[in-house]
């Protein structure tokens, strides 16, 4: 044993302890700061970190987390907060913290410096970018409402551009397909060309003079020779019919083309009365069209939640990793892990408990805060208890707020809930969508919202219900026309508001629902007033849409008529030629075939008569011997 | 400077002083700490040994380097011993047992480079131990002699390689 080793160990345990008391709490302010603005993607500043090794506690003085969307602002801020960690984990380097109380939670607090952060966080676009995403083109692509053409004396000549109509330029182009089609078969047709070879047939047969012809050795011969003609007179007859199935075929392609351009009809009666601005008035769209986008504003806010558990409680799935690597980084090796008993994941803080109030002094104005946040982890699988959080926010004879969900990631598909009730609250002034029959804002005094959330997987389901009273809408202006004119006065008698909101689906095909009790009102009042003048300036629209279309479909129809009666009129002659041709051949070959076969029935005859004669004198001549002695 | 005194030390340990087996027990713990990462439970426990059991310290803190050295060329092959030893299904129990025990874990026995280099150091602590004590008996009992009749040691006498070697030796007192 060494004296001075010992001595060694003690002055490097001395060195190490000095190093590790007067930078530990730096160190670790420093490091969870860095990971809180991980998280909330914001400047985090915490006050007075200190940490005890012995006690196994830490705790902050002051913790100000800012808001990502308004920097000047904190979204979170504490006073005293002391946390206590289990010890036996520690063992397995896993962090387990037993109880945390934050005390004064408030949110909303004023920054004095800008709590944007100086460098930038890279996120992965997630299920939330793709819900947004579908919720926008959905808002893009609604009808405008602008029902300004009404009352308007309609201009047809300016509206109805005959060379703008896409079933005008289908009829266009179907002229130009069908003169193509006729030109490529004048060219390529020849009816003489088969003609000819009909009448070449025609030759060859008068050629072997068969009427001449006596005996059956020429016969025979003659008979083949017109087996030959035979089958040159088919060979004809398929190329005819084949020409006849082109022509056919070329027949239905423009026929196509005639459905083609009767199609585009109704998209050019709709165009045109979308350019005069007469649109039905779809009672469905009215809401999403008026509260459609300051919904999504607000729901992306609670959707950011979502983001955050999906974020930081990793499912099951990517969790779990043990193929092996077949080249570790040198030194670093690849760690194996075996079942182990214990839950303890890496971090996990099994209760947080939130107080806090706004104000001192006069308690009536302050709200107070009261929560709970349960096993909070980033291995929601080791833990195998999903994250749960209840927070209450009220006022003394006042507003109240309610939330509380569940981010349950213990299996390889993460389940989500949100609720959120808020009763007797102030909803202000809601700014909405630009449009000139339309108000600009909605101010609620006092409502009572719910909110739902369901998330499973890529799949979801939020409602939301709102009823607000009482309302009112500003209007930036008078009413110029008489549609602003109806819903100006509708929405003036209107004192109650009933708001549903749902968003709901899954991969990537997500949609937003917006009802409420304006819609029948205002639709209904619109259609009434408005109703009978759209109809008849949409029947003018279209009624001139169809007398321009219909002129050249007409035109159209009556060329592709006219060609088609052309061609099959030379085909069905070419036809006509060839087969009589054919029928000729194969009567003259049945003439032969006649001739020869009496030719032999002839000869058998006058065999059988002198076969009789000799069998007669034969038998004679036997009776004459038998009679002599 | 350390790089000299480290030399210097090992050098005078070789011609007398210590034991040979002390000299070789030191280099083969040197050598067994060199070839693990530092920070596991084991390394440290190697450590204290080098530092309070009475063998040459000199003698570790070279094999540590050289080991090193050796580590850095054998990685791939104590990943893969590693790896094959973790994954044993005989020794599963073994295992599962120790990653639930409260202090084992801090050995950081279930990654594949730490196990397989641990266990390499054990396998070639026997052979290490065993040449070196060798080498420090034959270089007491006449090697150095030997040595220096070589043709080659004596064309380079006079050279700034053996007159830093001298410096080196003297540093050490000899």
């Amino acid at each position: 044993m060494r004296k001075s080793g010992l001595i060694i160990l003690v002055v490097l345990a001395l060195l190490a302890g000095l190093g590790y008391y007067f930078t530990r709490d730096h160190y670790l302010e420093a490091a969870l700061e860095y990971q809180i603005e991980q998280f909330a993607e914001a400047r985090v500043e915490l006050d007075n970190f200190h940490f005890s090794i012995f006690g196994l506690k830490c705790g902050w003085e002051r913790l100000q987390i800012a808001n990502k969307r308004d920097p000047w602002r904190n979204i979170l801020e504490t006073n005293r907060a002391s946390l206590d960690f289990e010890t036996r984990p520690l063992f397995w380097r896993k962090l387990i913290i037993r109880e945390a109380v934050l005390e004064n939670v408030r949110t909303g607090s004023a920054r004095k410096t800008d709590g944007t952060l100086p460098y930038k966080i890279v996120k992965e676009p997630g299920v939330v970018d793709e819900v947004f995403a579908s919720v926008e083109k959905q808002l893009r692509e609604l009808p405008l409402f602008d029902l300004s053409g009404l009352g308007k004396k309609l201009n047809l000549d300016s509206l109805v551009n005959v060379n703008n109509l896409a079933s005008v330029q289908s009829y266009h182009k179907l002229r130009g397909f069908a003169d193509s089609s006729y030109s490529t078969w004048k060219t390529g047709f020849e009816p003489q060309s088969y003609v000819k070879r009909a009448e070449e047939i025609k030759t060859e047969v008068a050629g072997l003079q068969i009427d001449q012809v006596k005996d059956v050795a020429t016969l025979i011969p003659t008979l083949d020779k017109l087996k030959g003609i035979q089958t040159k007179a088919s060979a004809l007859k398929e190329d005819v019919e084949n020409k006849k199935k082109t022509l056919e075929s070329t027949v239905a392609a423009v026929q196509a083309q005639v459905q083609n351009a009767q199609s585009s009809l109704q998209d050019d009666i709709e165009r045109a009365q979308r350019l005069a601005k007469l649109q039905d008035i779809d009672t469905r769209q009215l809401s999403l069209l008026l509260f459609g986008a300051p919904a999504v504003q607000r729901v992306e806010q609670v959707l950011d939640y979502v983001v955050l558990s999906r974020k930081y409680l990793p499912m099951a799935q990517a969790a779990m990793t043990s193929s092996k690597l077949e080249a570790p980084p040198r030194f670093k090796g690849q760690d194996i892990h075996f079942p182990f008993h214990y839950r303890y994941p890496r971090f996990l803080a099994r209760e947080i408990k939130l107080s806090g109030a706004t104000a001192g002094g006069d308690t009536s104005l302050a709200y107070f805060l009261s929560g709970e946040i349960k096993n909070l982890t980033n291995q929601p699988t080791v833990s195998g208890m999903p994250t749960q959080f209840k927070i209450n926010f009220l006022r003394v004879d006042g507003n109240q707020y309610t939330m509380s969900g569940s981010f349950d990631h213990t299996t390889e598909v993460g389940k989500d809930s949100l609720w959120l009730a808020a009763n007797n609250f102030g909803l202000g002034n809601i700014k909405l969508p630009d449009n000139k029959h339309l108000p600009h804002a909605l101010v609620a005094n006092k409502g009572d919202v719910a909110l739902s959330g369901f998330f499973v997987g890529d799949a979801l389901d939020l409602r939301v219900n709102l009823n607000a009273a009482p309302v009112s809408f500003d209007f930036s202006s008078t009413p110029k026309d008489f549609v602003s004119n109806v819903v100006q006065d509708v929405l003036a008698g209107f004192n109650q508001l009933e708001l549903g909101v749902q968003l709901q689906g899954a991969r990537s095909d997500y949609a937003l629902s917006i009802h409420s009790n304006l819609d029948n009102v205002l639709a209904d009042q619109l259609k009434r007033v408005v109703g009978e003048k759209l109809a008849e300036a949409r029947l003018q629209i279209e009624t001139r849409v169809r007398a321009e279309v219909d002129k050249r479909r007409k035109e159209a129809e009556a060329l592709v008529e006219n060609y088609k009666q052309s061609l099959t009129a030379e085909m069905q002659k070419v036809r006509g030629a060839v087969d009589q041709q054919i029928e000729e051949l194969n009567k003259r070959k049945a003439e032969v075939e006649a001739r020869i076969e009496a030719e032999k029935n002839k000869g058998k005859q006058v065999v059988d008569e002198k076969k009789k004669q000799a069998e007669g004198e034969a038998k004679k001549k036997l009776k004459g011997l038998l009679k002599k002695p | 400077m350390f790089i000299f005194s480290i030399l210097s030390q090992i050098i005078k340990a070789f011609r007398a002083g210590e034991t040979p087996a002390q000299i070789a027990a030191g280099f083969g713990v040197g050598f067994l700490i060199g070839l693990m990462p530092l920070w596991t439970l084991q390394g440290v426990l190697l450590f204290l040994v080098l530092i309070f059991v009475n063998i040459n310290m000199a003698a570790g803190s070279l094999a540590m380097l050289v080991a090193g050295f050796v580590a850095f060329l054998l990685d791939p092959l104590f990943h893969n011993l590693g790896y094959a030893v973790l994954t044993w299904p005989a020794l599963q129990g073994l295992w599962e047992s120790l990653y639930n025990m409260p202090v084992a874990p801090l050995s950081r026995f279930n990654n594949t480079v730490v196990l397989g280099s641990f266990l390499g150091g054990l396998v070639l602590f026997a052979p290490v131990f065993m040449g070196m004590k060798k080498l420090v008996v034959s270089y007491r009992t006449g090697l150095e002699e030997r040595i220096k009749k070589w043709k080659v040691v004596q064309s380079l006498r006079g050279s700034k390689i053996v007159e830093w070697y001298v410096k080196i030796r003297d540093l050490g007192g000899m």
